[in-house]
């Protein structure tokens, strides 16, 4: 009984130490060989960095596969890191741009099967999509981000669905915080537009958010 | 700061819809605002699409409960730190000189330098007064002078 409250003592301060040691000193750990201080670090960010990622790619596994990709990268790389500046958005960048590249080289993919079919087997007219089939809002936003170009669509999502600051992203980017402003503005009038436009070609049959449903019926 | 103009001020509203719009730029946009009812329209439609995006951000996608760090930590087993590459700060030096070098070998005894003899004797020789050019320049085709605008103009260098 008490080695085992003394072995819950043990991990309590061990959960303490990890959560009070800076990133600036675990990352030099890591840089003096020390493999687990990179756990510390995996397990700090590993969530958030996975749900970054899968505002880009939704598929939770591809997600996690491309976490990991990241973190080893990040590994490869830290000699580039510059111990002056934080960790977290230098671990971001890495992040996003892996599942950038994911899903640039799907795109490709994806236009090399279309032109590689045979032309007997494409269907004349694009399938009619079933309306029956419920969509989710998420699931519409995810289509509708993906129109919108990456530069601008990365702030966006950045900000308005991982809830980053400007700054914040201007650090992950490495770009001036006037310039994510701009694009950010862009891309929220892009998002505008497309968004209304699809809900135009669907006749209003698009998943409405809660708040906007529930401000309709406030008025009635 | 004075905007009467509603194409800067619409520029500015999806800042503005969430509170991202600098301090400054705010109070102007704001007071536009006031005796804009077209852009407060704008605003509004703004305020609706940035809803839903609300929306999707309250749905916070799954993550998977098991930590990613043990197939990290397999996929890193037997890759050791990347200490920084200790590069001699002489040879970025050293290939700078050399380009330098380089260049201004090329700039004075380049295919322009027209007062080099061994040019205008490869020329002539050309012409049929001599061996082929072959034999002389080592190239294997023939130059002809008035092609080059180099060789137009004696002073050109």
């Amino acid at each position: 009984m008490r080695r085992m409250a003394e072995s819950e003592l043990r991990s309590d301060v061990t959960v303490l130490d990890e959560a009070s040691v800076s990133d600036a000193r675990l990352v030099e750990m890591v840089r003096q060989g020390d493999r687990d201080a990179f756990g510390q670090l995996v397990r700090r960010y590993e969530n958030r960095l996975i749900s970054v990622i899968r505002r880009f790619v939704r598929d939770l596994e591809t997600a996690r596969d491309l976490t990991q990709e990241g973190f080893i990268k990040a590994y490869e790389r830290l000699d580039q890191f510059d111990p002056s500046r934080r960790f977290a958005p230098w671990l971001f960048r890495i992040g996003v741009n892996v599942a950038l590249d994911y899903l640039r080289k799907t795109k490709r993919r994806g236009w090399f099967a279309l032109f590689s079919q045979r032309r007997d087997d494409r269907p004349v007219e694009p399938p009619m999509r079933d309306p029956r089939i419920a969509r989710d809002l998420e699931q519409e936003v995810h289509q509708v981000l993906q129109m919108i170009p990456e530069n601008y669509r990365m702030v966006l999502v950045l900000r308005d669905l991982e809830n980053f600051s400007t700054s914040e992203i201007a650090a992950i980017t490495n770009r001036k915080e006037a310039t994510i402003r701009w694009r950010l503005a862009e891309a929220r009038r892009e998002f505008q537009r497309l968004w209304t436009e699809r809900q135009e070609r669907q006749g209003g049959s698009l998943p409405k958010p809660i708040a906007e449903t529930e401000g309709g019926r406030d008025e009635t | 700061m004075i905007w009467n103009n509603c194409h800067q001020v619409r520029q500015r509203l999806p800042l503005l819809a969430e509170s991202d719009l600098p301090v400054a730029e705010r109070t102007v946009v704001e007071r536009h605002l006031l005796q804009c009812p077209e852009c407060r329209r704008q605003l509004s439609l703004t305020g609706e699409s940035q809803a839903v995006l609300h929306e999707v951000r309250a749905v916070r996608p799954v993550e998977g409960n098991a930590s990613v760090w043990p197939a990290v930590e397999r996929q890193l087993a037997g890759v050791p730190f990347r200490q920084r590459a200790e590069r001699p700060g002489w040879i970025p030096v050293g290939a700078l000189t050399t380009a330098c070098a380089a260049l201004l070998f090329i700039g004075v005894f380049g295919p322009g330098f027209d007062s080099l003899p061994s040019s205008i004797e490869t020329v002539e020789v050309i012409d049929g007064s001599g061996p082929s050019a072959k034999g002389v320049s080592g190239r294997g085709y023939e130059y002809k002078p008035s092609q080059s605008p180099y060789f137009n103009d004696t002073n050109s260098y």
